[in-house]
């Protein structure tokens, strides 16, 4: 027996179902020690026995779930990975999903286009027929050009549609699909057979038409309509991938008293990793040794950097920004932090009930009653219609009333109705900064009764500056050579505060100063020598430990600084307390108006953040938020956001960061800054560009629009039914004398399909 | 038997789907006639006892939910 460990990189894996399902059917595999599938890495890890069995024996277990196995080449552990090597590991991401959209594409594409070029024509010749003007092409030219684009169409590019008439025709379910398949294999049918045998016309006294082009118009807007849909989906697996790259690739590892550089994925918890400065932190880890501050912004949203220090919590793909760590690894691969907000991520997006599509429920009921109609108008034309006006005059009204309604419940305007306005409307949003990527979130988005914001990167702008300078009364300095000396003194200084009071300086025009002698005082400040006299800027520790007399007159500002939230740090000039510099994360200038939109229209907006009360409550009370969740932990944002909407509200989550992702894929519509990291805009529907907040009500606004036309159009799609296939049936003919003429049944559809194409582009209006 | 609809929440892909149809058979449950991860839908055959234990199933992968049930 020679049991072997592999490690394997998956294929065709998009969730964590796949993942249960290979290690359920391999774990019954005789030979088959142990397997762990990792999701987000899509990577497995196969323990067996090879004198049993192979792997491609487990390939072969696979195939019929759609899975493989492919080995990956043996690394020396020693040596560091260079990011070539790393393209092996890096997951092909739903291969097989960009393969159906491309699949798909190939058939959407050309039958879209086709369905434009007809459908044009088609109006044109409507145009010329209704002023007596002859077509340009000659009638039969143009039956066989129709034809030829039809034939394709139809069997290439319209197969899911034949797939969709032949699961009613076996299980009786009838969707969109079905009403489809239906509709245009008829048509297509009854226009060969007046193509190939013109007899037939004569024969049965049938009008001159055929129908081609109710085949390409409807499958060509249908399909196109459907591929959108696809590629939209396919982006929401991308939060994966953006999440993958945020991962160190390598990690400082200390193996028998030396460092050496292996790959992230290899590292084992327990190992010791050693984390310079401008890295990020490789695992989910214990500090052994050292002090720094840590940017944990891109998981926490928390905008200023955590000082960390021995004892205290890492999380992997932070970053170290101060000094060099050592940290002990508690948690790897799918325990890490991370590869749990994948999961929330995913479940998140599972949960969301599916729109039951509005079309779909029609069909499933439409369908069986129209081919009910259809057969009874044959029946009724040839029993009681043949026994007052004979067989032979009976016969053609039955074949007319046959396909008339076939024709005319062909769902021309009902196909096109949700397609047509999505589109216009999705276009509309992007020429005014709104990317939707999921459609479905354009029907959703209507019904939002509450906003959920983000606060850091969202509302305010995510980077701390100074916002208060205040200067003892009894020292000569202004406000601004204050400002302009403690900048001097921080340009020498690591910490996150101090690179943000030199950007404030710089941006207030502030000139240069000549520094020397700086010392840094680890996490209390820095002191330095400027023009022969000496700064110092930092915390209060630093003033104390320096044996500065401290104001009190500064001292009750700080107090009042801190109730707002701010950041408070002192400055001293020979050794006399002189000023204090407030740091605070400052609000977007269109956080205000877009949020004072919201309200005035109704709409309960809400703010959500990982910081503390005191400077959750500052921020809320100046844009007008009344509701505050605040100190609200990064896995509790998506829980909140699922307890509103159990108390029946329709929430519209709005975010920037990492821990907003779980939240924005849970909320009914999830709305990302283009801003913010491509993990939060993977997992939103809707992305606002250059972070602009007024565009959350406009995305809620097109929204409510595109809901109206749809609703109009399925109006206009009905309006049209519920007159002709009476009409088409001969329903009429005995009392009126009057019955729907094919061709008339083909333009009264081309009518209500202009109708509601015409209808859906008044979205373009913006 | 009668066919019954169970409304399914949770479903993100067709793994979801087989998954699903592997813990009913497990189970020594009937397999789904139809299950689609797009509707939500899942179409199966049941004796009338059997319908606590197709929930039961569901409700043990602590994935999927069962919303609702209805005859067809």
């Amino acid at each position: 027996m020679s049991v072997i460990s592999e490690k394997f990189r998956v294929t065709g894996i998009t969730c964590a179902s796949c993942a249960a399902i290979i290690e359920r059917t391999l774990g019954k595999v005789d030979g088959v020690e142990s397997i762990t599938v990792n999701v987000a890495t899509e990577m497995a890890v196969l323990k067996y026995d090879s004198s049993q069995i192979t792997v491609e024996q487990v390939n072969n277990v696979l195939v019929g779930h759609g899975y493989e196995f492919h080995p990956v080449a043996k690394k020396d552990e020693t040596k560091s990975k260079t990011s070539s090597d790393n393209k092996d590991d890096v997951p092909s991401l739903q291969n097989e999903r960009e393969q159906e959209v491309k699949t798909l594409q190939a058939k959407a594409v050309p039958a879209f286009v086709a369905a434009v070029a007809i459908f044009v024509l088609m109006i044109v010749e409507i145009v010329l027929t209704a002023f007596d003007i002859p077509f340009f092409i000659p009638m039969r030219a143009w039956h066989v050009i129709q034809f030829a684009i039809a034939t394709p169409v139809l069997f290439f590019a319209g197969d899911r549609f034949f797939a969709g008439m032949w699961r009613f025709f076996r299980h009786g379910r009838a969707d969109m699909n079905s009403l489809v398949g239906i509709g245009t294999t008829v048509a297509y049918i009854y226009s060969t057979a007046i193509l190939i045998i013109p007899e037939l016309q004569t024969k049965f006294g049938l009008a001159e038409a055929v129908y081609f082009d109710a085949t390409i118009v409807v499958i060509g807007f249908v399909l196109f309509g459907k591929y959108l849909e696809v590629r939209s989906k396919l982006k929401t697996g991308e939060a994966i991938g953006a999440l993958m790259k945020l991962q160190a690739r390598v990690a400082h590892v200390k193996r028998d008293g030396e460092l050496v550089d292996v790959p992230t994925e290899e590292v084992q918890p327990g190992d010791i990793c050693v984390v310079k400065v401008g890295e990020k932190i490789p695992v989910d880890g214990e500090v052994l040794e050292g002090t720094s501050h840590i940017d944990e912004s891109m998981i926490t949203g928390e905008s200023l950097p955590v000082k960390r220090t021995v004892g205290d919590v890492v999380i992997g793909a932070t970053v170290n920004s101060e000094s060099v760590l050592t940290i002990k690894t508690t948690a790897v691969g799918a325990d890490s932090v991370l590869s749990q907000i994948i999961d929330m991520v995913q479940d998140a997006q599972g949960s969301k009930a599916p729109i039951q599509k509005f079309a779909d429920v029609i069909s499933a009921y439409f369908v069986p009653a129209v081919l009910v109609i259809a057969a009874l108008a044959v029946v009724i034309w040839l029993t009681v219609g043949s026994s007052s006006m004979g067989f032979q005059e009976a016969l053609p009204f039955a074949v007319s009333a046959l396909v008339g309604v076939l024709v005319i419940a062909c769902p021309c305007a009902l196909g096109l109705a949700t397609p047509t306005a999505i589109i216009v409307a999705t276009g509309t949003a992007a020429r005014n900064g709104l990317l939707v990527k999921n459609a479905e979130s354009l029907e959703r988005a209507h019904a939002v009764d509450t906003v959920v914001f983000d606060k850091t990167g969202t509302l305010t702008q995510g980077k701390p500056k100074v916002t208060d300078r205040v200067v003892a009364s009894d020292v000569k300095l202004s406000s601004e050579e204050l400002l302009q000396y403690a900048a001097g003194v921080e340009q020498l200084s690591s910490h996150p505060l101090g690179a943000a009071i030199v950007r404030s300086a710089q941006e207030n025009g502030c000139p240069n100063v000549e520094v020397k002698d700086a010392t840094e005082v680890a996490g209390l400040g820095i002191y330095a020598m400027i023009n022969g006299e000496q700064w110092i800027v930092g915390a209060l520790g630093l003033l104390e430990q320096q044996s500065i007399q401290i104001s009190d007159e500064l001292m009750n500002q700080v107090k009042e600084l801190q109730k707002g939230g701010k950041t408070v740090v002192h400055v001293a000039h020979n050794k006399k307390h002189v000023g204090l510099l407030a740091l605070a994360d400052v609000i977007k200038k269109e956080s205000a108006d877009g949020i004072s939109q919201l309200l005035k229209r109704g709409i309960q907006v809400v703010m959500i953040t990982g910081d503390n009360q005191v400077t959750a409550d500052a921020i809320a009370k100046e844009l007008g938020i009344k509701e505050v969740m605040a100190e609200v932990r990064p896995e509790d944002k998506a829980a909140k956001v699922k307890e509103l909407q159990k108390n029946g509200r329709v929430v519209a989550m709005v975010g920037d960061g990492i821990n907003d992702a779980p939240a924005l894929a849970q909320s009914d519509v999830g709305i990302a800054m283009s801003t913010g990291t491509d993990v939060a805009i993977e997992s939103a529907d809707i992305t606002i560009l250059h972070g602009d907040l007024r565009k959350v009500y406009q995305a809620l606004d097109i929204s409510k629009r595109t809901i109206r036309i749809i609703k109009q159009n399925l109006f206009w799609a009905f309006f049209y039914n519920v007159i002709g296939i009476p009409l088409a049936a001969g329903l009429f003919y005995p009392i009126f004398g009057l019955m729907l003429n094919p061709v008339f049944a083909g333009m009264a559809m081309a009518f209500s399909s202009v109708s509601v194409i015409t209808n859906s582009l008044r979205l373009r209006r913006s | 038997m009668k066919t019954y609809n169970f409304t399914i929440s949770g479903m993100t892909c067709h793994s979801c789907e087989s998954l699903i149809t592997m813990d009913l058979e497990e189970a020594g449950l009937p397999a789904p006639e139809s299950i689609s991860n797009e509707s939500g839908i899942m179409k199966i055959q049941l004796e009338d006892d059997q319908v606590e234990l197709v929930k039961k199933a569901i409700a043990d992968t602590n994935k999927y939910k069962v919303e609702s049930v209805e005859t067809v």
